[in-house]
């Protein structure tokens, strides 16, 4: 195309590699101000400012990301998400008012749900890359509804035919839809992430998860065992409805706490695997956390989360956030100022067209 | 309001990255550095509101793009950006705690009277038919899994209906019904009040009943569901609070959300067990009945499914207690 004096450098520059860190400055103070006078105004109007709340929330978190010196933006326009939520929640009430109606309803609405599903999701994903931006620049997400209907219909499909076997193939496929069609400019990211992590993530976590309240669990019946032993205790029918909630009811919390820190740990194994060695065209991204570490503060912001009812999650959100962010490192080939060249024709082209379908978003 | 800044451009062609200095001054922005040169009118840039200390963005017409650290001088320097009455509410924790009173108080109050009072207004003015709609197959489904033929005689049963037919209604008109009979030894003593009108009435509870005017009572007692659409008031805000907690405590945990959720909603469930209590009772007074003998049914029911030491706050009904005192003290 034209030789603009960008390209040009480029061609004259001699490769440097360049490492640049992630880094985030939100904090906690700060956004929680944010977040209680945002919530107000969104119960105050039913709902209805949550839009605006939505943008101002995320573009907190975006403009508070840095790499190499710039930050990001978030150009979501408040009244397209509006129509998405509106649209959500007609959804919803559908989804929770047919099966009361009539069996046959119901079925109509689950299989019309199942048929806009992948449309949805594709079009949720489109519409949060377009409107995310590094340095003037948008990203794009290339996907397309027959490859999300596979994914999500499809696959699905086989973890239940295989009793869930599948499923780590299955999260490793919807990473992969997601990543793989991710573009900045005109550099396209390049998902590298082997299968072997998700299944091994998995099969250690099924392991923790099932054998840890096992374990509880059968503590406590030795516990009482030893406490009924002389056989005073023949039928589990005559203890007392305390006796019963002594042995349920901390078994059930364990399990609980279990459930949470797993989903944290893999939450942290997940976003490492997926980050490390992703390409973006020529440069490389590095991503280091620490799963334990992360499940542990997880686990104790989950918490101060549930002692202050809900207060404390601006707080969390921002640690974690910052945590996940600050892992990821760019690995760039040449100067990464230079090297992220784009036809700004083509961009603009696909920007147009993704805005002309119906901008929504949902539940992202 | 006039300043002079350090930023960095973008010219929105590719990712390069340029250190300019900007000069904000009469309404006009000046841009300077290596090979770039421009003033725009600061009204025809888009320049974002404050939010909190995060970079000021600007976005100029042809795509190009800056960005400038934020500071006080910058914000005098702009002016008022877009929600600027919003950031001065964030910026201030005088502000951000007034907001969180504000929240806790509309959201109680929601709960407690706005959300019931609204489904009460929908749900009453919706025509019956529409009513009539949820639940259609209910009692085929309960016939084919869970109820019997009625084993009791067929005088038995018209003298009820009839003592029924012949009753008035405490104000206007009765909702349309149908009482129906059946032997149910999986549930026991109970009668059912369905959306569709339909009243399903055990034989155990007749058996159980002292007299016709304590199955009367309950069966009042139904009337008042179906008079007061409680099964569509109960879908309604029922899933309002679903709603409601999935948005505060989804992104949590989903886990989290059943909880908060079902006590909310046993909580509406107990008011309008307490409502049709009310209509019951009134229902009886209006024929010349003592209302205690609802107390007394739903004593006895009490007593025959073996009252369970349940916490108050999971039980979709009142304490039965709490019930009988209620009732004593409508006349």
């Amino acid at each position: 195309m034209d030789t603009s004096p960008a390209q040009a450098s480029v061609a004259d520059a001699a490769p440097q590699a360049s490492v640049h860190r992630v880094s985030f400055n939100g904090r906690g103070g700060e956004y929680f101000r944010i977040w209680i006078v945002n919530v107000a105004l969104s119960v105050i109007t039913l709902g209805i400012y949550s839009a605006w709340a939505k943008v101002r929330r995320l573009n907190y978190f975006y403009r508070n990301t840095s790499l190499a010196g710039s930050s990001f933006e978030y150009h979501g326009q408040p009244l397209a998400i509006l129509k998405g939520r509106i649209l959500a929640v007609v959804l919803l009430v559908v989804w929770n008012v047919a099966p009361e109606i009539h069996l046959v309803f119901f079925l109509v609405v689950f299989i019309a749900g199942l048929c806009i599903l992948p449309w949805l999701i594709n079009s949720a994903l489109r519409f949060r890359l377009h409107n995310s931006a590094y340095r003037g620049l948008r990203f794009r997400f290339l996907g397309r509804v027959k490859e999300a209907a596979k994914v999500f219909l499809l696959y699905p499909f086989f973890v239940l035919i295989t009793l869930g076997i599948a499923y780590p193939y299955f999260k490793w496929r919807t990473k992969q839809f997601f990543f793989s069609h991710a573009a900045y400019g005109s550099l396209q990211a390049k998902f590298n992430a082997p299968l072997g992590p998700f299944f091994r993530l998995y099969v250690f976590v099924a392991f923790l998860g099932a054998l840890i309240p096992l374990a509880i669990a059968l503590s406590l019946i030795v516990y009482f065992r030893g406490m009924f032993g002389d056989g005073s205790l023949s039928n589990p029918g005559d203890l007392d409805d305390w006796a019963k909630l002594l042995i349920i009811a901390p078994a059930v919390f364990v399990g609980f706490i279990t459930y949470l820190g797993i989903w944290a740990f893999i939450r942290a194994r997940l976003h490492v695997v997926c980050w490390d060695g992703l390409g973006i065209g020529d440069h490389r991204v590095q991503c280091q956390l620490n799963p334990w570490k992360f499940a542990a503060i997880s686990l104790a912001n989950l918490a101060l989360i549930f002692l202050t009812f809900g207060l404390y999650k601006p707080f969390s959100d921002i640690q974690l956030t910052g945590l996940l962010a600050q892992s990821i490192e760019l690995h760039c080939a040449g100067d990464l100022s230079n090297a992220l060249a784009s036809a700004a024709v083509e961009t603009r082209a696909a920007g147009e067209e993704a805005a002309e379908i119906f901008d929504m978003d949902i539940g992202l | 309001m006039s300043g002079t800044f350090q930023g960095t451009y973008y010219d929105g062609r590719s990712s390069q990255s340029h250190a300019v200095a900007v000069l904000i001054e009469h309404g006009n922005v000046i841009i300077e550095g290596e090979a770039i040169s421009r003033a725009e009118k600061l009204s025809a840039v888009s320049v974002s509101g404050k939010l909190g200390l995060a970079p000021r963005k600007f976005s100029f017409a042809d795509g190009a793009a800056m960005e400038i650290p934020a500071s006080e001088e910058l914000e005098r320097a702009l002016g008022k950006g877009s929600l600027e009455w919003v950031a001065r509410l964030e910026s201030r924790w005088a502000y951000a705690v007034a907001a969180l009173v504000v929240t806790a108080f509309v959201l109680i109050a929601g709960y407690l009277w706005g959300l019931p009072a609204a489904s009460r207004y929908a749900a009453l003015r919706m025509p019956e038919s529409a009513s009539n709609k949820i639940g259609e197959g209910a009692l085929e489904l309960l016939d084919e899994h869970f109820l019997s033929p009625s084993r009791l005689g067929a005088d038995v049963q018209q003298r009820i209906l009839g003592r029924l037919r012949a009753m008035q209604s405490p104000a206007g008109e009765l909702p349309s019904h149908r009482v129906v009979f059946r032997s149910s030894p999986r549930i026991g003593a109970k009668a059912l009040a369905l959306p569709n009108g339909v009243i399903v009435v055990t034989d155990e509870l007749v058996k159980l009943a002292a007299s016709d005017e304590e199955v009367l009572a309950v069966l009042g007692h139904e009337l008042g569901h179906i008079q007061e659409r409680h099964a569509l008031r109960s879908l309604l805000q029922g899933s309002v609070v679903a709603i409601v907690v999935a948005w505060y405590a989804g992104d949590v945990s989903s886990i989290a959300v059943g909880i908060p959720a079902m006590l909310l909603q046993t909580g509406y469930s107990r008011d309008f067990e307490r409502e049709a209590d009310a209509f019951g009772a009134r229902f009886m007074a209006a024929n010349g009945l003592p209302p205690e003998n609802l107390g007394n049914i739903l004593r006895k029911l009490d007593n025959v499914h073996g009252g369970g030491k349940v916490t108050p706050y999971l039980s979709t009904h009142p304490a039965t207690e709490e019930r009988a005192k209620a009732l004593r003290n409508i006349h």
